[in-house]
């Protein structure tokens, strides 16, 4: 409160992780209302505004974290997971509209698709969804001795969406997948995963070496029918910021 | 060593690149044990696109081009003067296995030339599926060709180890396949169909009352129709789809625009290019037979036995149709809205979700994901019209009028 007794907006800052994210609402929803939620580390202090860091705290935010799955629903926790994962500078923002229109309006509000405080988180979602489907098929791996090794480019922080379904598929390998843009990877064994910052420089030195990459190159460029030959149509499936990853277009 | 395995994979993918199907979806299977290699998603990935725009799910090659066979449409046929080469079946499976591990496909796509006999052909089919499920371990999504004329119990066999067969039916009318490849009989390929379809039937059985029961083709079976090789109709070959999806069971027909490869009397001459908008145009009354209740004889108005070009072919029935236009956005059953031109299976649902909490306006309708240029002329939102005009000429000119701004970018 200031002087008059009116209330003061008060800024949430959080430390960029998910449950530093689910800590803020958790505050937000449970102690004192805020105005916005912000990153730490991007935030810019206003004179108008004032601004509280919220300290993470795992039981805080595993009690919202089930709030928002019993009370709304799995599907909607989903998309707040999907929208944090994406690069979206505005993205707490409409987290917070979108949880706010969800306990004022109750479950039902998950269908109203065309809402102000829904459409654009669901387009976010939506674009994240996309690039995770994606990279099920984009990632290549290299072998490094006995283990494979990917580097990608995502526009967002897809690995913790894709891990489970690598790690399962290549229970009986040992591989690591490294998202370049954020120094980040999943190392991956016997079907468990665990996620790590991740900042070495592999792949360089060990390209040509593997019959198989070649034969992939082989294969890739036969399989195209020369009559039917459409790149527009190719490069609306893969555009060209992902095709410096893909062996096959190098 | 090294150099013949990269020119054997050279030709049989080049041999095998005129077959479409090249999905992987279908089938949910996790892995469930350390030792094996591979799980199965059910919607289907694809890693790569080709530079004709066809995505690259599995590994599509022939075990062999060889071929004993002379049919007219086909570039492995006996009399043509091309490369001919052979897999092992050891060197198919290490292929499969070294192209999964390092992910650049979800699985293999097996089809052969006849070399000596259909039976012999299905052992060898069958001897790399025993390689890789057992060998290898391979968990991953596998397709074969069924081949017509070999036994059934070979056909059985390979089976319980494959998740998709297929058998290409290749032409929609018996008189075609006696003109085009006489060596191939019709009742050669609509048996196998049959028994395929018929232990897949047996095996659902089996999954209702028993505690465990094995596997038969999970992803089931599909087929494959040239078109515009011969004169057949878009109504004979609709027609001939609608027979084997109702009879069959068939998870998909597949329609491949002919690529001349070979100069023959009967066929166009190899400078024509393969008709791309009309295997477009088929396959978009192929999902109206399979998701839109729709039936062939919607498809085709005023007599004629081809697809318009013009408009796809659920516009073209709205146009004809008039009379069971506009429809009420808020009050319009599913069934109802999935025959709007330019309203899916997406956009409906999202529509009568979205109802439960709000009435929806026009503007919010723009906002659902359908495809409101088409859309327009034949929906109310709040019994209000958006379309100017509802008549078959006016709405025809404005719509072509609209569409010339942006031209069709997807045959350029």
């Amino acid at each position: 409160m200031d002087r008059e007794g009116n209330e003061i907006d008060v800024h949430y800052l959080y430390d960029d992780t998910f449950d530093g994210l689910l800590t803020a609402c958790y505050n937000h929803y449970y102690k004192k209302t805020c105005s916005g939620i912000f990153s730490k580390v991007s935030y810019q202090v206003s004179l108008v505004e004032i601004y509280e860091e919220i300290e993470t705290n795992l039981v805080d935010s595993d009690i919202m974290y089930r709030t928002i799955k019993n009370e709304l629903s799995l599907d909607v926790l989903k998309n707040v997971l999907h929208c944090f994962l994406s690069d979206n500078i505005n993205k707490e923002k409409y987290i917070l509209d979108y949880l706010n229109l969800g306990f004022k309006m109750g479950k039902a509000f998950n269908n109203y698709h065309t809402h102000d405080a829904v459409l654009p988180l669901l387009q976010i979602v939506k674009k994240v969804k996309m690039e995770s489907h994606r990279f099920l098929g984009y990632v290549r791996f290299t072998l490094l001795g006995s283990v494979l090794y990917c580097g990608i480019h995502p526009s967002f922080n897809i690995l913790p969406i894709i891990a489970d379904h690598f790690s399962d598929r290549f229970k009986s390998e040992a591989f690591i997948i490294h998202d370049k843009n954020r120094n980040t990877a999943i190392v991956s064994k016997e079907g468990k995963w665990v996620m790590a910052t991740f900042d070495k420089n592999i792949y360089q030195d060990i390209k040509g070496q593997d019959i198989y990459e070649e034969l992939w190159k082989t294969y890739f460029k036969t399989i195209g029918i020369e009559s039917r030959k459409n790149l527009k149509l190719q490069q609306s499936f893969v555009p060209l910021k992902y095709r410096n990853d893909l062996l096959e277009f190098n | 060593m090294d150099e013949i395995i990269f020119k054997k994979l050279e030709i049989l993918s080049d041999a095998a690149k005129y077959d479409v199907s090249c999905s992987s979806s279908g089938v949910e299977r996790r892995n469930n044990s350390h030792k094996t290699l591979g799980n199965s998603r059910s919607f289907g990935i694809c890693h790569s696109w080709s530079s004709d725009g066809r995505c690259i799910s599995l590994l599509k090659i022939l075990l062999t081009n060889n071929c004993i066979y002379d049919c007219a449409y086909c570039v492995n046929k006996v009399t043509n003067d091309v490369h001919r080469a052979t897999f092992t079946p050891e060197e198919v499976a290490k292929l499969t296995i070294e192209f999964y591990r390092r992910n650049y496909i979800e699985g293999l796509f097996l089809s052969s030339a006849i070399e000596k006999s259909p039976n012999q052909t299905m052992e060898d089919i069958y001897r790399v599926l025993l390689l890789l499920r057992n060998k290898y371990h391979f968990n991953g999504y596998i397709h074969i060709k069924a081949i017509p004329g070999a036994d059934k119990e070979l056909i059985n066999n390979c089976g319980y180890l494959t998740d998709r067969m297929s058998i290409n039916i290749e032409l929609p009318t018996k008189e075609s396949l006696q003109k085009l490849a006489p060596q191939k009989k019709h009742v050669n390929i609509i048996t196998p169909m049959k028994e395929i379809n018929n232990q897949l039937l047996l095996t659902a059985d089996e999954k209702r009352s028993l505690k465990t029961y094995k596997r038969f083709v999970p992803a089931g079976q599909s087929t494959q129709m040239i078109i515009g090789a011969t004169d057949d109709t878009d109504y004979n070959i609709l027609n001939c789809s609608e027979y084997l999806y109702k009879k069959f069971n068939m998870k998909r027909v597949y329609y491949s625009a002919y690529v001349p490869v070979n100069e023959n009397s009967v066929l166009s001459s190899t400078q024509t290019t393969p008709p791309l908008l009309r295997e477009h145009r088929l396959y978009q009354a192929d999902w109206l037979l399979r998701f839109y209740n729709f039936k062939t004889k919607d498809i085709f108005v005023g007599g004629s036995e081809f697809i318009s070009t013009k408009f796809d072919p659920k516009m073209n029935w709205a146009l004809n149709n008039l009379q069971h236009f506009p429809v009420e956005i808020n009050y319009a059953s599913l069934e109802k809205l999935i025959q709007i031109p330019g309203i899916g299976h997406t956009s409906a649902r999202r529509i009568i979700k979205e109802r439960k909490v709000a009435y929806l306006n026009f503007e919010a309708l723009c906002k659902t994901g359908c495809v409101i240029k088409r859309a327009k002329y034949f929906v109310t939102c709040k019994g209000k019209y958006y379309g100017d005009n509802l008549d078959k000429d006016f709405i025809i000119k404005k719509y072509l009028n609209e569409q010339k701004h942006q031209q069709l970018s997807f045959f350029g």
